[in-house]
């Protein structure tokens, strides 16, 4: 999978480039070409989408806004005065990392390896 | 057995874990000590569930998530589904790879909780005077069945075997 941030002449898209840094651009590139990375999306912290690609296209940057927003307010339950907050959660199938960028968060979804013993060769 | 021993053994058997907190229904267990012991558990329940309902929206293939865990600056929460409700444990700050060890650990706690949270608040039954048998050097004995027929129980140092 490869995540398009770039325009269709190659050249920096801006809606990218107003919310992502230059290092942020080239980690998330980099990460996008993993083969087990099945969804990559970043979002604003309102939920607004900048980029989204894969699994869950459309649903994931409201839905993941709102994971965050309540993760935040868990937090302050508990004292936690920043909303720098890394989420995982993880099923038999999928691990999702929500991961706060300067003023974006990116999803990350990728698949999970599984172990394939010999009675599933025969 | 209460749903607060269960909570307690799970803080006691985990290194990391502060406190931690279960909901049920409309009820809420917490065995959070200060400075957390005014925390509202049902809130934090309620916003735990509403992550995990969240996710069920996302139609995740195969199966739901049941597990979610959040790495803070200053603490880090494990939050997992139960059948009527979630646990919620708060542990020090750690990263991702101490959360899968911790992950294992909270795990084997689920099932007693999730038993004693079904039986809700009825009263424990008290547990049975054990009576400590007397530590004998004797041989084995023998004794005598109720019918009447010999049957041989085999002792060592008092205790049946």
């Amino acid at each position: 999978m490869k995540l398009k941030l770039v325009g269709l002449n190659g050249d920096p898209d801006p809606v990218v480039e107003q919310y992502l840094a230059p290092e942020e651009i080239a980690e998330l590139d980099a990460l996008a070409t993993d083969a087990s990375v099945i969804g990559l999306h970043v979002m604003t912290r309102d939920g607004a989408m900048v980029r989204s690609e894969g699994i869950w296209a459309d649903l994931a940057p409201p839905v993941f806004a709102n994971i965050m927003r309540l993760a935040a307010r868990i937090g302050e339950e508990f004292g936690e005065p920043s909303r720098h907050i890394i989420a995982f959660a993880e099923n038999e199938d999928l691990e999702t990392a929500v991961v706060p960028l300067s003023q974006t968060d990116a999803v990350v979804i990728r698949r999970r390896a599984k172990a394939v013993g010999l009675s599933n060769v025969r | 057995m209460s749903v607060e021993t269960v909570l307690d053994k799970l803080r006691e058997h985990n290194v990391g874990v502060i406190g931690c907190l279960a909901t049920h229904g409309g009820a809420s267990y917490s065995n959070l000590k200060e400075p957390y012991e005014l925390i509202d558990g049902q809130s934090v329940g309620e916003e735990a569930r509403q992550i995990f309902e969240l996710f069920d929206g996302l139609e995740a293939p195969e199966a739901g998530i049941d597990e979610v865990f959040l790495e803070m600056r200053h603490h880090s929460i494990y939050a997992h589904r139960l059948d009527d409700g979630v646990l919620v444990v708060l542990n020090k700050p750690m990263d991702r790879s101490v959360f899968r060890r911790l992950k294992v650990g909270v795990n084997l706690f689920v099932k007693p909780l999730k038993r004693e949270l079904a039986n809700g608040e009825a009263p424990a039954p008290a547990p049975a005077a054990k009576v400590a048998a007397p530590v004998s050097a004797e041989p084995d004995q023998v004794e005598t069945a109720p019918s009447g027929a010999k049957k041989k129980k085999r002792f060592y140092r008092g205790v049946e075997y």
